[in-house]
């Protein structure tokens, strides 16, 4: 497969355009290619933007806007870390969209717990949009997962989620949300020290006012299926207490299988797994392609 | 990039060598318990001949529970590293598990060989998850638990009464002599197993978990299998390079943050369970201290979680599969309970179902 079949790929993944085995084949090839996961790291960027962009109206746009350019911080965080000023410069170069990131990443002011929440209902109930967030649906419980929980990840999620994507939001909340959705009787935290997220993740009291701080809007209903994350926990602390080759047994399905959830009513319906537009993939194809085109 | 400093517990570590010991005593008791007076030899292999037709052994009834055993120990006790599939779910994975004892302290690393490239490391109570595609590690330390014996399921005369145990064929297995261990389940409530033991170690070569029908869920099948005397340190170290990683770990709650609870139980169990342990676990995710309760057969067992209070986040409910786990959720008083285990996906919904408060004591 050549880079311009990956890069759609990619991109379709993204809005969730990609059918299931294939986003499994290809999370598989991101686990291995560096370079491949370099422009996931983009694409995290681009599709948030595109998205953000097709939001419509000001109001609601500008709210999703926000949030996603604090998603966004996230994700440049890592592209940093991964790659270097570099890479990043780079993608400041790049024009339209990716301009338009850096201007985000730059001049956004961070969001205050709970702003806009709640109220941006219209850009969020977008399908595409509402599964971009979704991961995050669940709140702190969800952020502040753990290891067996991080686990489940790629494959797992909410059914419909863009699998890698997912990873992505969940891993930025945990640093840096989780302490300030965390109930009072909050009873994990996750203590997580990097470069890119030292404030907020060094003291619970991370004030609304630090510049890495961001929340996740919540979604009016919980997601009826079964979170992964709580689950994985459960299945580990579990495993503990089982024969050792049903414990290795439980582990080895944490590392490779797909939880699959055998009552139909609790996936979502069909209609909310496919996705909205056909637009998107276009534009998310061509994003990557004028990013590489230096 | 900074780490946060990783500490281990000599405290966990010296706990942990005591629970070592003491199951391995414990699986020693109940073979004892189970052992007639003329039964083989202790230490010594099971000799399974005259089983090879295989029939049962009429003449050494306990030798397959003996062999059992010896596998639950040479699991948790040996030093091994061996690459193994794991096909469930038309999925096959391989993996490669590397387990060490030395000096009470065990050493586990599981990573995938085809997959994502995660690996689990265990170091004493703490579990590492390295995540390659993430750039992260995470990492999370086993809460204390109180238990010391029991932990380890037990063979004894209730076991059977719900699972046949039988010795199979004997055959050969990656150049080794293995024999083969057919574990039959007696009703629904539970699953069956096919054991290839081998003569030498003790260790399963290849494990089949079936179902009522005796349909394969799930296979585990070593392609290679080493015990060695010695494993040394860089054999627990990810294969990834973590520079530039993430670290991030769970901090552990204080001690002081424990409830009050309900002694929770099940009004019913499916026959054969019996509650085995009842602890008090710190879940991530969960709105505070989980009661846990895990009942067994014997062979396989069930955990109960009883969360302390309905949290907003809360979204368990209802059944899944994970793996050859069954979860089953559900509220009760308001109270999420969640139960998993080994067992079909009756069983979890059995137990879950019929989890009370009881009533306080006065």
């Amino acid at each position: 497969m050549n880079n311009e079949q990956l890069d759609s790929q990619l991109s379709a993944m993204f809005d969730d355009e990609l059918p299931e085995p294939e986003c499994e084949l290809l999370a598989r090839r991101l686990a291995r290619d560096e370079g491949l996961k370099a422009r996931w790291g983009r694409y995290a960027v681009i599709a948030a933007c595109i998205r953000m962009e097709r939001g419509g109206e000001a109001a609601p746009a500008a709210a999703a806007a926000r949030a996603s350019g604090s998603q966004i911080q996230a994700s440049n965080g890592e592209v940093r870390s991964a790659g270097g000023e570099a890479r990043l410069q780079r993608m400041r170069l790049n024009g339209g969209v990716a301009t338009r990131v850096s201007r985000m990443i730059a001049a956004e002011p961070p969001l205050l717990a709970g702003a806009g929440a709640g109220r941006n209902g219209r850009g969020l109930a977008r399908p595409a949009m509402r599964r971009w967030w979704q991961p995050v649906a669940g709140g702190a419980a969800v952020a502040a997962g753990v290891a067996a929980a991080a686990i489940l990840w790629l494959r797992a999620g909410s059914p419909d989620a863009p699998i890698v994507a997912h990873t992505t939001v969940l891993a930025s909340t945990a640093s840096s949300a989780a302490p300030s959705l965390m109930r009072p009787s909050g009873v994990v935290q996750i203590a997580a020290r990097s470069a890119n997220v030292p404030r907020a993740v060094q003291s619970r009291s991370a004030s609304p006012s630090t510049p890495d701080s961001f929340v996740v809007p919540p979604l009016a209903p919980p997601p009826s299926f079964a979170p992964p994350v709580e689950l994985a926990n459960f299945v580990v602390v579990h495993s503990e207490y089982s024969m050792p080759l049903l414990r290795r047994s439980a582990l080895s399905a944490l590392v490779a299988a797909e939880p699959m959830t055998d009552d139909a009513a609790e996936n979502p319906p069909a209609s909310e797994r496919s996705v909205s537009g056909t637009g998107d993939a276009g534009n998310a194809a061509n994003a990557p392609h004028a990013d590489y085109a230096q | 990039m900074r780490r946060m400093p990783i500490t281990r517990s000599s405290d966990r570590l010296t706990w942990l060598a005591l629970l070592l010991a003491a199951a391995a005593v414990g699986t020693a008791a109940a073979a004892a318990e189970a052992v007639p007076a003329n039964a083989s030899p202790s230490g010594a292999m099971p000799a399974p001949h005259g089983a090879a037709s295989g029939g049962t052994d009429s003449t050494k009834p306990d030798a397959p529970q003996k062999l059992l055993d010896r596998m639950n120990e040479a699991l948790t006790s040996l030093n091994y590293d061996g690459v193994f599939s794991h096909a469930q779910n038309g999925e096959i994975e391989t993996l490669r598990i590397i387990h060490r004892v030395a000096g009470g302290k065990v050493m586990e690393r599981l990573v995938s060989l085809d997959g994502s490239g995660r690996e689990f490391i265990r170091t004493g109570s703490e579990l590492a998850c390295y995540l390659p595609d993430e750039r992260r590690v995470l990492v999370e330390q086993q809460p204390q638990k109180s238990l010391l014996l029991g932990n380890l399921p037990r063979f004894d005369a209730n076991t059977r009464r719900f699972y046949e145990i039988q010795m199979g064929q004997r055959t050969r297995l990656i150049g080794r002599r293995a024999q083969l261990v057919l574990v039959t389940a007696r009703d629904q409530y539970r699953y069956g197993y096919r054991l290839w033991i081998d003569a030498a170690t003790g260790m399963p070569l290849k494990t089949q978990l079936c179902d009522g029908r005796g349909r394969v869920i799930e296979q585990v099948v070593f392609a290679s299998l080493e015990t060695p005397r010695a494993i040394p340190d860089s054999a627990f170290k990810p294969d990834i390079s973590t520079a530039g990683f993430e670290w991030m770990r769970q901090v552990p709650m204080p001690g002081n943050a424990r409830a009050p609870f309900a002694a929770w139980y099940a009004l019913r169990l499916p026959p054969g369970f019996h509650m085995s342990v009842r602890t008090e676990q710190v879940i991530p995710g969960a709105g505070g201290p989980v009661e846990h309760i895990v009942y067994t057969d014997g062979i396989a067992s069930v955990s109960v979680f009883v969360e302390s209070h309905m949290h907003p986040d809360h979204a368990l409910s209802g059944g899944t599969q994970l793996g050859s786990s069954s979860a089953y959720a559900t509220i009760v008083d308001g109270h999420p309970v969640t139960a998993v285990g080994e067992v079909p996906p009756v069983t979890v919904r059995f137990i879950a179902s019929s989890v009370k408060a009881r009533p306080p004591a006065h």
